[in-house]
């Protein structure tokens, strides 16, 4: 399991594709979930797609006869590295609330 | 106002920027591209939409199934490929929907600037090594001026491989802070 921080992007990707998505689909979903902050463009997000088909992370569904636009979905590896970052964000969470708080509370 | 325009221009790999705000303007001023050849800008009147263009120096031939694909990547995502030369694609999309950017994170434009460093690279090894022997090899003054020549481009080159690589180096710096 990989215990490097994800990016942004491949971190909102990961989530995006909970359920199966094209390209565009992702772009809007991103967005969406992110309140409009997190916009990809379509170079970085096709950089990352086929990273992450690479690594096994997410999966091309079968394209339907005729179409050229290609469905993603998540694959079970990209929902444990997912997981493994939500843990690692809650950490970051968890220490700056201690810290940044508590010192907010000793300096009243 | 004439519907069809010639425009001539040399195109510097590295100054891809300026040849996209000088496609910027000539679409202000309502007119879109249609067509490049070398130096050779085709124009058509537009229906008066304004467009934005992007210049990309592709990771792929376009007319292999990568470069293809990659092209109808951005088709789906509403981003017009007006055009090809070489591995350049002349890429479009309506101005009122806002900023328009092909790559939104530092190492992705990290990759894209590497990628096209990587292409200036041995062009300007090559005019090196053809001005070089031209020039020291051989003593007819036609060879002298082709060795010239070459590395008048070798320099040319060098030019646009720092330009690159300062783009690198400042977005290198700015990711050890920023994603």
């Amino acid at each position: 399991m990989e215990t490097a921080a994800l990016t942004e992007a491949v971190y909102y990707i990961l989530l995006s594709l909970r359920e199966p998505l094209h390209g565009y689909g992702i772009m809007q979903r991103v967005e969406q979930l992110s309140g409009g902050r997190v916009r990809l463009a379509a170079g970085t997000l096709y950089g990352a797609l086929s990273t992450l088909l690479e690594r096994g992370w997410i999966e091309a569904m079968p394209e339907p006869r005729g179409s050229r636009k290609k469905e993603y979905r998540l694959a079970p590896a990209g929902r444990r590295a997912a997981e493994a970052e939500l843990a690692r964000l809650r950490e970051l969470v968890r220490n700056g609330t201690e810290i940044l708080e508590g010192d907010a509370g000793n300096e009243k | 106002m004439k519907n069809n325009v010639i425009r001539n221009r040399l195109f510097f790999f590295w100054n891809y920027d300026r040849e996209e705000e000088w496609l910027n303007r000539m679409s202000e001023d309502g007119y879109e591209l249609e067509d490049v050849f070398l130096w050779r800008y085709r124009f058509r009147r537009g229906s008066g939409q304004k467009m934005r263009y992007k210049l990309e120096f592709l990771s792929h031939d376009p007319r292999d199934e990568k470069g293809r694909d990659y092209l109808d990547f951005l088709a789906d995502a509403g981003i017009e490929t007006v055009c090809t030369f070489g591995r350049w694609a002349y890429l479009r999309r309506p101005a009122g929907e806002g900023e328009f950017e092909l790559y939104s994170d530092i190492s992705s434009k990290i990759g894209y600037f590497k990628r096209l460093f990587c292409f200036l690279l041995p062009v300007a090894l090559v005019n090196l090594v053809l001005g070089l022997i031209n020039i020291l090899a051989f003593a007819g003054w036609d060879n002298r001026l082709a060795g010239g020549l070459c590395l008048f481009v070798f320099l040319l080159f060098c030019w646009g491989m720092r330009r690159t690589a300062g783009a690198i180096w400042r977005l290198n710096k700015e990711k050890k802070i920023n994603e």
